[in-house]
């Protein structure tokens, strides 16, 4: 089974692609203060804003600082807001979603009604007011993108989880006095583990793309340590001046979240046979 | 139809008790309170000055005491006053309100008069190259972050081409021209946010468009027609169309809080005088009536939307009333 999926996978060129891209990107960020040709920190007033060049392949910022350097360690912030709000997004996501759709009645009303609530008031919001009143910072970030991520999944995880927990072998497993919370992740988790997975690659996507905006709009990582976004913030700044300082960053975010995009959409091919 | 209503405006009710409930308590999370904001930078508040105000504003009560008077006061739209001018927080947002309105339903509509051909002819010849294009493009929609475009459509339409406006809703010479120059110079303004809204948030709708349609035209009744050899337009634009549409209903109620969310961003990078701009701003200075009016209504107008969209279901698809 494993295999067949593997040979399937393998034959989608473009998710092939987003995954050694992806792997590339983990390499590159954990590797990355040995790999910055200068310091992503240093300053020097006397090469700001020069344009990309032999010395400053990416160009400099307004402080001087060389571009490629931080964007490198900018890949840093990016995959661990991703994979930890992700983190975060499955265990909510899951357990409340298996439970809703295991148990249903009062409990899957509370829920169903709470990710409704969830659904309607705009994300983004609850996301600036929490980061503006707790603080800015890249842990804040990861938890609170986490925690406003999970409703859809809860209602993906829940519906599946209904058509699931009336086959026979779930219930073989109820009626042989198998503790619930085995039936739920043993039994029922791998059955409905595709969908998940499909969901999670992509909202790794998603928050990366979150993550950045809220940098951009001075609400994430704050400088002088860099991230994609408030690399970007600085561009907005120097547009008219500096086009490398917004494209740059631009492409870096463009490539990753289309890398994440592209293998999920592969997993979606491998994994749900229907489509 | 009637039972089918009631039993949804039902489930309105805890919904929107939810969504009170968050809203308010998002603002406990913030240290200190509205009077510490206020008075610590004044230093003629005096603690017992502060004292004061705060058993003047209720804020001396214990918590669910405060939440149960502002359910109160909200429930006849009295959203108290804003902590920056003074003025009714309603108000404010009524004030904003139109052009936010006027922006999403433009940039919807651009996004339905594209999104729902460009699924449509992708599905009736999967893999054709209008297909493989129009499925690129869907993943550079997914995948570009809003702002950045945003970003670059300033760049080339309003600085480098010198085209577009690109901040406000308006020039500043407002007053004394026509008003059909006043439109056209509303026009110009609208163009580029209207664009960006629009276009970067098309690719989910035209994909869903996509895969709709390409399970109808693989039912029993799509063969019949073709078996009855009617055109091509009468089998694939009306029979086919028609149906593929219905479930769109239901994904467009879900991306209401995702376009008036896109649009803090973009009206607040566009200047633009909306509820958006509004909100971030609110929260920026921490107003906090403001945020919690903001929240709400923004809640409300989907929660709104979102019954709409049953409704709408409902009449187009009968089997649904009856379950």
């Amino acid at each position: 089974m494993i295999s067949l999926y593997l040979e399937r996978f393998r034959q989608n060129r473009l998710a092939v692609a987003g995954f050694l891209f992806i792997v590339l990107l983990a390499l590159l960020a954990l590797f990355a203060p040995w790999l910055c040709p200068h310091d992503p920190l240093a300053q020097n007033l006397v090469e700001r804003l020069h344009g990309p060049s032999a010395a400053h392949w990416l160009g400099t910022d307004d402080l001087g600082r060389d571009v490629f350097s931080r964007l490198l360690l900018g890949t840093r912030v990016s995959l661990s807001v991703g994979f930890v709000a992700v983190g975060i997004e499955l265990v909510i996501g899951v357990t409340l979603g298996l439970c809703a759709g295991f148990f249903g009645g009062k409990l899957d009303t509370l829920v169903m009604r709470l990710v409704d609530v969830m659904l309607s008031i705009p994300a983004i919001f609850l996301i600036l007011a929490v980061l503006a009143f707790l603080g800015p910072n890249i842990y804040n970030v990861m938890v609170i993108i986490g925690l406003t991520a999970w409703p859809g999944l809860t209602r993906l995880v829940r519906g599946e989880c209904l058509s699931i927990r009336e086959r026979e072998y779930i219930q073989a497993a109820r009626l042989s006095g198998i503790s619930t919370a085995r039936i739920l992740f043993v039994h029922l988790l791998p059955n409905v583990i595709s969908p998940i997975l499909v969901s999670a690659t992509l909202g790794v996507g998603g928050a990366i793309l979150t993550e950045s905006a809220l940098s951009f709009l001075g609400l994430g990582v704050q400088p002088p340590a860099p991230s994609w976004g408030n690399i970007l913030s600085i561009g907005r700044d120097y547009l008219h001046m500096a086009w490398w300082l917004s494209l740059f960053p631009t492409v870096a975010i463009l490539v990753t979240v289309l890398a994440f995009n592209l293998l999920g959409e592969g997993l979606r091919d491998v994994l749900d046979p229907r489509t | 139809m009637t039972a089918y209503l009631s039993r949804r405006l039902l489930h309105l009710i805890p919904t929107l008790f939810g969504i009170s409930l968050l809203s308010f308590f998002l603002i406990q999370l913030a240290p200190g309170g509205p009077i510490d904001q206020m008075a610590d930078l004044n230093p003629h508040v005096t603690p017992a000055v502060k004292a004061r105000i705060r058993s003047d504003m209720g804020l001396d009560q214990p918590i669910l005491v405060q939440y149960g008077r502002w359910l109160k006061r909200i429930a006849f739209f009295d959203f108290g006053v804003s902590l920056k001018d003074n003025r009714p927080v309603f108000k404010k947002i009524t004030e904003r309100l139109p052009a936010t309105l006027l922006l999403n339903i433009l940039s919807i509509g651009l996004m339905l008069l594209l999104a729902i051909p460009i699924g449509f002819f992708a599905a009736i010849k999967p893999r054709s190259w209008f297909d493989r294009l129009t499925t690129v493009f869907v993943f550079f929609g997914f995948s570009v972050p809003t702002y950045a475009v945003a970003l670059l459509a300033m760049i080339v339409f309003g600085l480098r081409l010198g085209w577009l406006p690109i901040s406000g809703l308006s020039s500043l010479n407002w007053a004394p021209v026509p008003v059909w120059m006043k439109v056209w110079d509303m026009a110009r303004h609208l163009l580029l946010p209207t664009l960006v809204l629009g276009l970067t948030s098309l690719a989910g709708l035209s994909r869903y468009m996509r895969s709709s349609m390409l399970e109808i035209i693989h039912q029993d009744y799509i063969r019949a027609a073709e078996a009855k050899g009617l055109t091509f337009w009468r089998i694939y634009g009306v029979h086919a169309l028609r149906n593929a549409l219905i479930p769109l209903i239901t994904l467009f109620g879900l991306m209401l809080p995702d376009l008036i969310g896109g649009g803090v961003i973009i009206e607040t990078i566009f200047a633009y005088p909306g509820m958006g701009r509004l909100g971030y701003e609110a929260i920026m200075t921490r107003d906090y009536n403001l945020i919690m009016a903001i929240t709400v209504i923004s809640a409300g107008l989907t929660v709104a939307g979102n019954f709409l969209a049953d409704l709408l279901y409902a009449y187009v698809d009968p089997r649904i009333r009856y379950r």
